[in-house]
C-alpha cells in the first residue's frame, strides 16, 4: 500500500525546492461500491477506485495548483514542480500571509467503522433490493429508482510549515425515488439515509416513507398567489439555513459578492433562530478532526437569537481579515481547491410540536422540499415548492403543484415564528420544523 | 472499454490579480460488461496491463453479484465493427500559447470590467481550457479515438449601490482552441457583464403569479433544456420517469414548435463526434411541428425501443459509465420578429440571461431562473426587473407557446448535471412567448 502522508510530504518538499514559499501536498485512495436501481430492478453494480496527489504551491502570495491521479514518488515530484510553475506565473498576493501552522486537533469518535469498509458489493445489492421490495409493498404500482452503496476514504495532507494529518472515512448511504402513476396524475417522493458508520444506518424504512409520500402527492392542485405563513418541512428548513452558512463564507464576504457583507452583528433571522455549526460531531456526517488544510475543527456559534456571530474562515480569509480562523477549509478531495464550508448544522430547538405548528397555522403552505437557494449577492429566493401542501384549517389539506416562493432570505428568517421541539435527525445534523410568516407564494390557479 | 485522459488549464484573475492557476491531468480506464443481463462497472487510474485485467475482473464480480436480479435482461443494440479517429478542428492550439500570454489576455477582459465604474465591487474572469482524448473499444469491433478540445470563458461582476448589491454574468465557450480567448473584445463581455450588475442596481423586484413570458434565446435553450431534453432521454423514458412514455407520434406541442438535440453543431460547446459508446453524434429531431418524434438514445435504449442509435450515450469521465444525456439542445426558428413579440403583449415579463433550472421528469414541472427581466405593458418594455424564476408544467407549457422569432443563438454553454455526473451542453433557439407560466416573484 502506498504511503500517503510519505508522498505528501514529499510533494511539499519538491515545491519549496523549486523555490516556492510554501507548499502543501494532498494525496488520497478511495474505494466506492454503488448499485443502481432503475424502472423497480438493480440494473448496474459499480466499484469506482479512485487515487491521486494534489499540491497547492505559494510564491509571494499567488497561487499554483496541480494534481496527478498516479501515487509514485516521481509523480509527486513531478506534480509539485508543474504547480510551482504555476505558482511563479500567478500574480503577487500580498493578502495571503502564511499557511497554517501544526494544531493538535480532538480526536472525533465513529468517522471509521471497519465493519463497513470490508463490506462486499453483496450488501449494497441487499439494501437496494429491500429499498425496491419495500416501496412496492406500500404501493404496489410504484416505479422505483435510486440506489444504494458505500465508501472508503484516506487521506493525507502536509504542508511545507509542518502540518502532518492523516484521516481515514467511510460512509454510507441508500436513496428510493418512488412514483406512482395514476392515469396523468402523478406522486412522487424521494427518501434517503446516510451514514458514517452502520450503526447509524437505518435503511429499513426509506423505501415505504418514498412510497407513502408519493402517494400523498397524488391529486396535486394549484393554488392562488397570496401571501401566507409558510411551514418549512426538516429538509427545506435545513437547506435555508445551510443557504444562510453557505452565505457567511468569508472569501465571498470579503470579496463584497454575499449578501452577508456587512451583516456581521446584525440580525439576520427572528430571535427564536440559533445555529451552531459543528464539524466534530462523533459520527457526523461532516465531521472531522481538521479542516481542508489540517486546521481543528471545532463549534463555531454562527448565529445567535437571530444575529450574526460570525463569518466563516479558512487560512486565507481569517488572516487577511485578521481573525480567528474558524477552521471551515472546505476540500473537493485532490481534484478540488480549497474554499470554504459549513459543517453539521445543529440548530436550537423550540417549544413547539411540528403537529402544533401546523394546528396553529390556520391557512398557509407547508413545504417539504423546495428549490430554495437564494441569490449570492442579493439574498433573493425565487423557487419552486418542489414537494408541499395547502394547510386549510389548521390541517394538511391537499399537494400542490407548480407553486413558488419570492422572498428575500433575511426577512424570511426574520420571519420565523415558531420553531418545532421534534426533528429529522441525520448524523450529526439536527432539522426541527419552521415557519414563516408574510411569504409571497406564486400559484398558477 | 473506455480509456480517457484529460488535461487542463485553468486561470483566474479576480479583482485585478490572477491569483490562482491551476493545472490538471486525468487518465484512466473505465470498463463495462453486460453478463447474463446484468451489467456492472470498475474504474482505475492506473493504465498498466495487469490492473486493467483486474479492473476487468471486478467489473464481472459486479454483474455477477446482481444478476439474480436482471428481472428485465440489460442488452444492447448491435453494431457493425467500425474504426473511428477525430480530432477538433481549431485554429490556435492552446499548448503552444504560454501561461503568461493567457494570463494577460484574461487580465485586460478582467480589467476593463473592473474600472468601468466606482460601483463595481468584485471582478471575477476565468478561463478553461480541456483537451480530452476518448478510446472507446467494444466486443462488436468498434474502436473509436477522439479528441476533443473544448475552451470557455466567463465573466462575472458584483456592483454595488448603497445597501443594493446585484451580480451579472457572461460565458463563451465552444469546441473552439486559443481563437475563442484571443478575439473576445472586452466591450461585448466583461464590460457586458459589468454594465448589466449596475443596470441591475435599479431594477425592482419581480411580481408575483401567473403571467405570459417571453424567453430570450438563452432562457429558450434552458426551457427546451429542462422540459424537453431530460424527458426526451430514453433512458427515463425506458425506466417509467418520464411524461413522454407512449406520446411519440402525439401532439404534445404547439404546432409551431420544433425541437433538436444537435452534436454536430461546428464549433459548439455541447458537440462531439461520437458518444462515449463510439456511436457517432448526430442531429436529433425531438419534436416536429409540434410532434413527438423521438428520444436521445444510448446502445441499450435503442434495443429495447427497437430504434436506431444516436450517439447519446456519453460518460463525463473513466470513473462514470455512459448514461443518456443531451448535446445541443433548440427550438427552431419561427416567423415572429422580437418586436412584434413585444408589441404583441399586453401584460407580461421577458427574461433574459439563462442562469440554472431543474425539472422533476415524472411530473414534468420545470423551474428555470433568469439574470433579468423585464415588465411589458401594452407592448412597450418597461421596468426592469431582478433576477426570478418561472416555473411550469412541460405538457402545458409547450401548447401555449403562441409566438416564435425569426432570430437564433446558442446562449447557454456549460455543464449539465445528471446522475451525478456533469456533461458538456448548449442550448438556445429564439424569443418565445409562452401564454401562461408562475413567475416567483415577491410583490
Amino acid at each position: 500500500m502506498v504511503d500517503l502522508l510519505s508522498l505528501a510530504k514529499a510533494a511539499c518538499e519538491a515545491a519549496v525546492r523549486e523555490g516556492v514559499d510554501q507548499a502543501e501536498g494532498y494525496a488520497q485512495e478511495s474505494k466506492r461500491i454503488d448499485v443502481d436501481v432503475e424502472k423497480s430492478m438493480i440494473k448496474f453494480c459499480n466499484v469506482v477506485r479512485d487515487q491521486g496527489l494534489s499540491v497547492r504551491a505559494f510564491k509571494d502570495g499567488g497561487r499554483g495548483f496541480a494534481y496527478t491521479m498516479k501515487l509514485s514518488l516521481e509523480e509527486a515530484v513531478e506534480t509539485a514542480k508543474r504547480a510551482a510553475a504555476l505558482a511563479k506565473v500567478a500574480h503577487k498576493d500580498p493578502d495571503f500571509r502564511t499557511l497554517p501552522t501544526p494544531r493538535l486537533g480532538q480526536r472525533v469518535e465513529g468517522l471509521f467503522d471497519r465493519r463497513l469498509a470490508e463490506l462486499s458489493v453483496d450488501q449494497a445489492v441487499e439494501w437496494a433490493v429491500e429499498g425496491i421490495d419495500t416501496a412496492r409493498a406500500a404501493a404496489k404500482e410504484a416505479v422505483v429508482q435510486g440506489g444504494s452503496g458505500f465508501s472508503v476514504d484516506d487521506a493525507a495532507l502536509a504542508s511545507s510549515l509542518g502540518v502532518e494529518v492523516e484521516e481515514s472515512a467511510t460512509s454510507v448511504g441508500v436513496g428510493v425515488f418512488s412514483i406512482i402513476k395514476r392515469g396523468d396524475d402523478v406522486g412522487s417522493y424521494s427518501e434517503f439515509d446516510s451514514a458514517r458508520r452502520l450503526e447509524d444506518f437505518q435503511p429499513e424504512p426509506v423505501g415505504r416513507i418514498a412510497s407513502e409520500q408519493a402517494l400523498r402527492f397524488l391529486g396535486a392542485k394549484r393554488l392562488p398567489t397570496e401571501t401566507m405563513p409558510v411551514v418549512f418541512g426538516p429538509l427545506a428548513a435545513n437547506g435555508l439555513l445551510y443557504a444562510l452558512c453557505g452565505a457567511a463564507n468569508a472569501e465571498s464576504v470579503q470579496r463584497n459578492r454575499s449578501f452577508l457583507t456587512g451583516w456581521r452583528g446584525r440580525q439576520v433571522a427572528s430571535e427564536l433562530v440559533t445555529i451552531v455549526d459543528n464539524g466534530v460531531y462523533p459520527a457526523g456526517l461532516a465531521s472531522g478532526r481538521y479542516d481542508g488544510e489540517g486546521v481543528p475543527r471545532g463549534e463555531t456559534l454562527v448565529v445567535d437569537r437571530g444575529f450574526l456571530k460570525t463569518y466563516l474562515h479558512n487560512s486565507y480569509t481569517a488572516n487577511k481579515a485578521g481573525e480567528l480562523n474558524t477552521g471551515h477549509a472546505a476540500r473537493g478531495g485532490y481534484r478540488g481547491g480549497v474554499g470554504i464550508g459549513p459543517t453539521n448544522l445543529r440548530p436550537r430547538l423550540g417549544d413547539w410540536t411540528s403537529e402544533e405548528i401546523i394546528r396553529e397555522t390556520r391557512e398557509g403552505l407547508y413545504v417539504s422540499m423546495a428549490g430554495l437557494s437564494p441569490n449570492q449577492a442579493t439574498g433573493d429566493i425565487s423557487g419552486s415548492v418542489d414537494f408541499g401542501f395547502k394547510i386549510e384549517h389548521g390541517e394538511i389539506a391537499y399537494p400542490v403543484k407548480n407553486a413558488m416562493v419570492g422572498v428575500n432570505i433575511i426577512e424570511l428568517l426574520k420571519g420565523i415564528d415558531a420553531v418545532s421541539k421534534d426533528y429529522r435527525e441525520e448524523p450529526g445534523l439536527i432539522m426541527p420544523t419552521f415557519r414563516a410568516q408574510n411569504v409571497r407564494v406564486a400559484g398558477g390557479a | 472499454m473506455r480509456i480517457n485522459e484529460r488535461t487542463g488549464t485553468r486561470i483566474t484573475v479576480q479583482d485585478g490579480r490572477a491569483d490562482e492557476i491551476y493545472g490538471s491531468k486525468v487518465f484512466g480506464a473505465g470498463i463495462r460488461v453486460l453478463i447474463d443481463g446484468m451489467w456492472g462497472f470498475a474504474s482505475t487510474n492506473i493504465l498498466e496491463r495487469d490492473e486493467l485485467l483486474s479492473c476487468l475482473r471486478e467489473a464481472a464480480s459486479m454483474a455477477r453479484a446482481a444478476k439474480a436480479r436482471a428481472l428485465e435482461k440489460g442488452e444492447v443494440a448491435e453494431v457493425s465493427a467500425f474504426r473511428g479517429r477525430t480530432r477538433t478542428e481549431i485554429q490556435r492550439d492552446p499548448r503552444d500559447i504560454s501561461v503568461e500570454e493567457k494570463v494577460k489576455a484574461v487580465f485586460e477582459l478582467e480589467k476593463a470590467a473592473r474600472t468601468l465604474d466606482s460601483r463595481v465591487v468584485n471582478t471575477v474572469v476565468g478561463y478553461g481550457e480541456s483537451i480530452s482524448k476518448e478510446t472507446v473499444a467494444n466486443t462488436y469491433g468498434v474502436y473509436v479515438e477522439d479528441e476533443t478540445l473544448r475552451t470557455l470563458v466567463s465573466s462575472f461582476v458584483a456592483a454595488k449601490e448603497g445597501e443594493v448589491r446585484q451580480t451579472a454574468m457572461e460565458i463563451r465557450g465552444g469546441l473552439k482552441g486559443y481563437e475563442l480567448l484571443e478575439r473576445l473584445e472586452p466591450e461585448g463581455f466583461s464590460v457586458q457583464a459589468a454594465r448589466k450588475a449596475l443596470d441591475l442596481l435599479k431594477a425592482e423586484r419581480a411580481p408575483a403569479g401567473r403571467f405570459p413570458v417571453v424567453f430570450s434565446p438563452a432562457v429558450t435553450g434552458l426551457f427546451t433544456h429542462e422540459a424537453i431534453g431530460h424527458n426526451a432521454e430514453a433512458d427515463a423514458v425506458w425506466s417509467g420517469s418520464s411524461i413522454l412514455e407512449g406520446k411519440i407520434g402525439q401532439q404534445i406541442a404547439a404546432e409551431t414548435i420544433s425541437i433538436f438535440d444537435d452534436a454536430t453543431i461546428e464549433g459548439a460547446y455541447g458537440s462531439y463526434a461520437h458518444d462515449s459508446e463510439g456511436t457517432l453524434g448526430q442531429k436529433k429531431p425531438l419534436v416536429k411541428d409540434g410532434v413527438l418524434q423521438g428520444f436521445m438514445h444510448s446502445l441499450e435504449t435503442a434495443r429495447k425501443f427497437g430504434a436506431t442509435p444516436n450517439g447519446s450515450a456519453r460518460a463525463d469521465g473513466h470513473q462514470s459509465r455512459p448514461i443518456v444525456r443531451m448535446s445541443n439542445t433548440y427550438i427552431a426558428p419561427g416567423e415572429w420578429s422580437f418586436d412584434e413579440i413585444i408589441r404583441e403583449t399586453r401584460e407580461g415579463i421577458l427574461l433574459k440571461g439563462g442562469y440554472w433550472g431543474y425539472v422533476f421528469v415524472e411530473r414534468g414541472q420545470f423551474t428555470c431562473n433568469a439574470e433579468e427581466a423585464w415588465m411589458i405593458k401594452n407592448g412597450e418594455l418597461r421596468e426592469h426587473l431582478r433576477n426570478v424564476s418561472v416555473s411550469g408544467l412541460t405538457l402545458e407549457a409547450l401548447k401555449d407557446v403562441d409566438a416564435i422569432s425569426k432570430d437564433f443563438e446558442l446562449k447557454l454553454p456549460g455543464m449539465c448535471g445528471k446522475g451525478g455526473q456533469g456533461m458538456y451542453v448548449d442550448g438556445g433557439g429564439p424569443y418565445l412567448r409562452v401564454k401562461q407560466l408562475v413567475v416567483g416573484g415577491q410583490r
